[in-house]
């Protein structure tokens, strides 16, 4: 049992991220991981969506009929994204604005809606709360992980802190469409290079 | 064999408008409930900025006209310039300190809400962003002081030109004009019609 | 702004792909070979413009004569949803040579995330019913030349000794940054 709660939660981490194995929901992830902070949102955000959906949906799975299945799982998906959009009106107005258009758009992250279709509509309630929370942790990972490299270079700051000092003069580029494609390809080659170099090791054992 | 299929349509129709309706319920509640939260946010925002604009101001007033409606309310001034309303800020003596405008520009992702201090000698006070949608990273250091410094001080007459009197934020020339013209256009729509003003506090 | 300026931007300086960052699945996805891309951008601009156009009217006629205006995100996904079902058993009968080319990619585009990003950018910016039509038609022919470049360029791509650390996914995106970056040279280009 043990083991199997700790599989759910970390196998998006690495070994099935969602964004740097499948490479799915990159719009978000590239759109929004221009600041630490503005990612640290995205990723409440998505936890929140993704959690309450698979959740519903496994609580509803009996009674969801299979040739309706994908307009009723947007619909739900849809409605947590609106509710996540008046909470943060209301109570983080500021985070709101900053991840603009990509609240609404979390309703069509292929992430979400490839976890329900395969994993929540099939499983018990307790295995998808696992499950969301798994994949909102790989998917949290991923984006920081850009984040903070984008924000470093292309700001010189982190969290809004400045690390350099004034003098310091940041690659703009970073923090530009460009910059986002680059990171997440560099970051990309480096998981690759990795977990080959490990089942390389692996294998020679 | 054909009403089976009708009936099998029926019921999937059912199925999904229920689930609809449900949708739509819950969310009318939180709706509901939310609403006044995110009223008070808006308002409080508003005030925020007015309060950065003029610190010494204690209070701030709706300039009304003789029917006791807002003046200026969402005056249109050109496609994507309208202006929203119009504060006085006075201190503790009651002495008008300046103008308050509040208005929105249409940038770059959305309406850009701004509102700036107009003083009584026709230089503009300082500039807040209230909100906006635009790109973080690039439109959204429209926010940036650096950038809201430029219009601190200028006369009402200076022609508010990015690239020229104004440095245009990074890669983001539509954002910076926005604002710019959005001032610019609104401050000589107000200049032009003050006399109204003027006139209501005399009387 | 005139209707000319807004077709320039969505498709050179404000592309989708490159400066908006929507609708990156099937860019990544499906730019394997040019007949898919192609086909791919074929379907997207057909059902962008017509979900936007009925979601104009969706969110003018519907929401807000009820006051629902915050079930747009609900209302619209449902739209493009219901459309893009409407369209695939209207070609399977009616245009099947159509229908052979362009019908696999027809439920891959519900997700699609440009389409939703469409339709809910031409209410945020008030656009009219005029300016919805080419912001939609513009946006996706943006969205098809990125896929065409990129498709071209991975073809390339297959053909060159690409380092061992960057073969696969990476060299495709550090491709993609590069024509961004080109494309950032287009700023300002159309207002």
């Amino acid at each position: 049992m043990k083991t199997k709660i700790k599989q759910l939660l970390t196998k998006g981490l690495l070994k099935e991220n969602p964004v740097f194995v499948l490479m799915l929901g990159l719009c978000s992830v590239l759109a929004v991981s221009v600041s630490v902070i503005n990612a640290l949102g995205m990723t409440l955000a998505f936890t929140f969506v993704t959690v309450l959906s698979e959740v519903t949906i496994s609580v509803l799975r009996k009674w969801i009929p299979k040739s309706l299945r994908i307009p009723i799982f947007i619909v739900i998906i849809a409605s947590f994204v609106t509710i996540l959009q008046f909470l943060l009106q209301a109570y983080f107005p500021s985070l709101n604005k900053a991840l603009g258009i990509f609240i609404p758009l979390i309703v069509v992250n292929c992430i979400i809606i490839g976890r329900i279709e395969s994993f929540a509509s099939k499983k018990p309630v307790f295995d998808s709360i696992l499950d969301g929370l798994g994949i909102s942790l790989g998917y949290g990972i991923a984006i920081l992980s850009i984040a903070i490299v984008r924000e470093i270079l292309g700001n010189g700051t982190i969290l809004g802190y400045s690390l350099f000092g004034t003098s310091f003069e940041p690659a703009l580029m970073f923090i530009l469409p460009p910059g986002a494609f680059l990171v997440i390809g560099i970051e990309i080659g480096i998981i690759n290079h990795v977990s080959k170099k490990a089942s390389r090791k692996e294998a020679s054992k | 064999m054909k009403q089976n299929q009708t009936k099998q349509i029926v019921t999937l129709g059912i199925t999904l408008s229920l689930y609809c309706i449900i949708a739509a319920l819950a969310l009318s509640v939180t709706y509901s409930v939310t609403l006044p939260q995110i009223q008070l946010q808006q308002k409080k925002a508003t005030e925020e900025s007015m309060k950065s604009i003029y610190p010494d101001a204690i209070s701030f007033t709706l300039c009304t006209d003789n029917e006791q409606n807002p003046i200026f309310h969402n005056q249109v001034i050109d496609n994507c310039i309208t202006l929203d309303c119009i504060y006085e800020g006075r201190d503790q003596t009651n002495l008008l300190l300046g103008y308050l405008v509040k208005g929105s520009s249409l940038g770059y992702g959305g309406p850009i809400v701004f509102i700036y201090g107009l003083d009584l000698d026709d230089t503009i006070h300082s500039v807040s962003i209230i909100e906006h949608s635009e790109t973080p990273g690039l439109g959204a250091n429209v926010i940036k002081d650096h950038f809201l410094n430029q219009f601190k001080g200028k006369l009402t007459s200076d022609a508010f030109l990015v690239k020229q009197d104004i440095t245009p934020i990074t890669a983001s020339t539509i954002t910076s004009k926005a604002l710019s013209e959005g001032i610019k256009k609104s401050v000589t729509y107000v200049r032009e019609n003050i006399t109204e003003l003027t006139n209501e506090n005399e009387n | 702004m005139n209707l000319v300026n807004i077709l320039i931007q969505t498709i050179f300086s404000q592309n989708f792909i490159f400066m908006r960052f929507l609708g990156l699945c099937p860019f990544f996805g499906l730019t394997n070979d040019m007949d898919s891309s192609i086909g791919m951008g074929g379907a997207v601009t057909f059902v962008t413009v017509m979900a936007s156009v009925v979601s104009y009217f969706v969110y003018y006629f519907v929401l807000i004569p009820f006051g629902v205006e915050y079930l747009q995100t609900i209302a619209f996904i449902l739209t493009i949803a219901v459309f893009v079902q409407l369209v695939e058993i209207y070609l399977k009968k009616m245009i099947p040579n159509l229908y052979k080319v362009m019908g696999i990619y027809l439920p891959l585009i519900t997700t699609n995330c440009m389409i939703l990003g469409v339709t809910l950018i031409n209410i945020q910016e008030g656009y009219s019913l005029m300016e919805t039509i080419v912001f939609a038609f513009g946006s996706s022919v943006g969205f098809t030349l990125a896929m065409i470049l990129m498709t071209a360029i991975r073809i390339r791509i297959g053909n060159a000794n690409v380092p061992a650390f960057f073969k696969g996914a990476p060299i495709v995106f550090l491709a993609a940054s590069f024509i961004a970056i080109a494309f950032m040279g287009l700023q300002g280009l159309g207002g």
